[in-house]
């Protein structure tokens, strides 16, 4: 007799607009890069979260828990990867884009007593973003390589979808039972950057990236329930202006060129 | 600068880069009162689980906090008994709802061992008593249990259980099971309990599916181990009967004329008591508030623990319902007894009736314990029944709401002028009332509100 079971509420609205909008961008990402020639990128990315509302849902949980000795850390670093395609959109002014798709895991766990408690959420994005140097938005840039100046900045935007996920001693926390849409939220996301060609190892080069993200608004309906079993506080899961410090090294195949990187190329100079 | 030297600067640069987040994120508060500047002194009227907690957060952050309880003891609902000598068991609150809750972890850390109560049920209808897959070979049987399981789609008006059961076609011989199932766990009677806060009860729930029994010691010894710090800042025998916010500082008189002043008070006796008006506000609660009181049921409610000399009942039973005085039975394994324990458990309307049967009671129950399971009585031993109606200073089991509860809760728990703030499981709006974790839950809020306001 199970009495208690909880209607699953959905909080997701436009869901299905969401998925129109991703599947798009998929969509004309296939549609360019197969018949162009754009060099597909990995990229591994460590990301630091700024985001208040989703700090005060561990702060919750520890205020509420003095007597446990390993307080459950606030939601802050997030580990992942993405795929992208470099493909010049402007020689003279070495513009590039790159369509991305990127993933990463932010969460946070401790063990009192025997239970273990994590929470956090994923995150995957589609990224549209150009890559240009500074001085290159003013001036014409010959020869700089086939991803252009070796220093660029990045400016782009996308949309991410959040998933949260909390458990308890390793099992998943159900609130909005039966199905995961309401714990899934999908959020415009804007990033800005700079980032630095930094070695050639054969057909491959290395790049460090440094961005910013921004991402207005993200809803993740139970979250704060999920963790603390409660919301007496009032807690908002609409979690507001969150910020992703992202750092990343992507690894770039470039085509036929070998040993580009010891050739002078005019970008190099600037 | 040369390649190696770029590339060796860089290098650094990266590391020390990657550094720099962690030394970020050790800048980040682990907790919500960090931030708090409050400073005076606060008075918790009430040393129950609401109270007792909210007095051991205050404690936590510095702040100077005595508890006023009007019994003997500390606990409120929370109430142990050793009775039966060779062990403890419940006389209240028994039960951990879910494994998402301040409560269960609070047992977790005082090394509780929980087990799911057992969920082999046998219900007793049309002359015998049938397990649930012989129950729901019978229609009408299907009938209740989908009226009692579907309340989270339920969008009529606000009636009765017992109007909703009549409109559904419950029929009359399986109705005290639905009243068990509806009604009685939650304190009260079918004919009493709201359809409206039925559903936001099943809609709200968020603290797990689980229904855990401490098996190895007494939930009243949980309380008094873990909250041992703040357990001498409890003035017991100190019934309030008086609070006068109108100044600075919040007067606090009791009923032995004792005068206590505080910057902040927080009011967490049974709803009972504030209906009963026990205790003078001034200046007055508002009509608003006052109204509210009212648009929340409380209940008598009377557990009866029978000690048999042999297991009487079948073999992993969770609970049995019965067609008689008392809607459901279950054995006792709570606090660690090895007797042979078994609890019946009735509240509203029939809990008034099996009253009024005074020294005939257990006579009667053993009866009807005999009617349920065979020849039963030539097993017993000793009894003991707890009477929450004529508990003092609370008066009944568990707050429940009523047609046309609607937001009496949220105003109930709406706090006075910055100074007077209520909490204990009858303002728990988020459908965990009737909680010894919904009652801790109002505590924190509590405390959140005075320190972070």
């Amino acid at each position: 007799m199970d009495f208690n079971e909880v209607k699953r509420r959905n909080h997701i609205f436009n869901f299905s607009s969401h998925c129109v909008i991703v599947a798009s961008c998929f969509f004309v990402l296939l549609w360019n890069c197969i018949p162009i020639q754009a060099q597909p990128s990995l990229k591994l990315n460590y990301g630091y979260l700024h985001c208040t509302e989703m700090d005060h849902i561990v702060q919750l949980y520890n205020s509420s828990r003095p007597w446990q000795s390993s307080p459950l850390v606030p939601i802050t670093h997030g580990f992942g990867g993405g795929a992208a395609w470099n493909w010049r959109i402007q020689k003279s002014h070495e513009i590039h884009l790159l369509p991305e798709f990127t993933y990463a895991g932010f969460f946070s766990k401790t063990t009192n007593f025997g239970k273990s408690i994590s929470a956090g959420f994923h995150q995957a994005s589609f990224n549209l973003t150009l890559r240009i140097h500074p001085k290159a938005i003013i001036k014409t840039v010959h020869g700089a390589g086939p991803l252009g100046t070796r220093f660029f900045l990045l400016a782009g935007g996308g949309y991410s979808a959040f998933f949260s996920r909390s458990k308890i001693n390793g099992s998943r926390v159900e609130i909005e039972n039966k199905s995961n849409r309401a714990q899934l939220s999908l959020s415009p996301e804007v990033r800005l950057g700079f980032g630095y060609h930094l070695s050639s190892i054969g057909r491959f080069i290395v790049t460090p990236e440094l961005a910013c993200s921004w991402i207005p608004s993200v809803a993740l309906d139970g979250f704060t329930e999920s963790v603390n079993g409660h919301n007496v506080t009032g807690i908002s899961n609409v979690f507001r202006n969150a910020f992703v410090v992202n750092f990343g090294i992507r690894i770039t195949m470039i085509g036929s060129q070998k040993n580009w990187w010891d050739r002078p190329r005019e970008g190099d100079k600037t | 600068m040369d390649r190696k030297k770029f590339i060796k600067q860089v290098g650094l640069g990266t590391a020390a880069l990657s550094f720099f987040p962690f030394l970020l994120s050790s800048c980040k508060k682990e907790t919500l009162f960090s931030d708090s500047t409050f400073e005076g002194d606060v008075i918790i009227i009430g040393a129950g689980a609401s109270g007792l907690y909210a007095a051991y957060l205050l404690h936590q952050q510095g702040i100077r906090v005595k508890v006023l309880e009007a019994s003997d003891r500390w606990g409120g609902r929370i109430k142990s008994s050793t009775g039966f000598e060779n062990g403890h068991f419940e006389l209240g609150a028994e039960f951990i709802y879910g494994e998402r809750s301040i409560w269960h972890d609070l047992a977790i850390a005082s090394s509780a061992l929980m087990t799911s109560k057992l969920t082999d049920d046998f219900f007793y209808f049309n002359g015998s008593l049938k397990t649930e897959l012989e129950a729901n070979q019978n229609t009408f049987f299907n009938v209740m249990t989908s009226l009692t399981n579907d309340l989270e789609n339920y969008s009529g008006g606000d009636i009765t259980a017992d109007a909703f059961g009549n409109i559904g076609g419950l029929s009359p011989n399986v109705a005290h099971i639905y009243d068990a199932l509806i009604a009685n766990s939650r304190g009260t009677s079918s004919s009493r309990i709201g359809m409206h806060g039925l559903r936001s009860l099943a809609e709200k729930w968020t603290s797990g599916d689980a229904e855990l029994e401490v098996s190895n010691r007494s939930l009243q010894s949980i309380i008094e181990e873990m909250f041992d710090s703040i357990l001498d800042k409890v003035l017991l025998n100190t019934p309030v009967v008086s609070v006068d916010y109108s100044g600075n500082k919040i007067v606090l008189k009791d009923l032995n004329d004792g005068i206590y002043e505080a910057d902040r008070v927080i009011v967490t006796v049974p709803i009972g008591v504030l209906k009963s008006n026990a205790i003078s506000f001034s200046p007055a609660l508002s009509e608003a508030k006052i109204n509210a009181f009212d648009r929340i049921g409380f209940d008598r409610a009377i557990k009866v623990v029978f000690k048999f000399d042999e297991r009487v009942w079948p073999n992993q039973t969770g609970s049995i319902y019965g067609d008689g005085f008392v809607p459901e039975y279950w054995p006792t394994v709570s606090g660690g007894s090895s007797e042979f324990l078994l609890t019946g458990f009735v509240s509203g309307e029939k809990a008034e009736l099996l009253a009024s049967l005074g020294p005939e009671i257990i006579p009667t129950l053993l009866s009807e314990l005999d009617g349920l399971l065979g020849d039963v009585s030539s097993h017993y031993v000793n009894h003991m029944i707890h009477d929450w109606g004529v508990e003092p200073f609370i008066g009944g089991a568990m707050s429940y709401a009523i047609p046309g509860t609607g937001n009496a809760r949220e105003v109930i728990s709406s706090s006075i002028a910055g100074k007077l703030f209520f909490a204990g499981e009858a303002t728990h709006s988020g459908g965990h009332h009737a909680t010894v974790h919904g009652a801790m839950e109002t505590g924190l809020r509590a405390v959140n509100e005075i320190l972070l306001s």
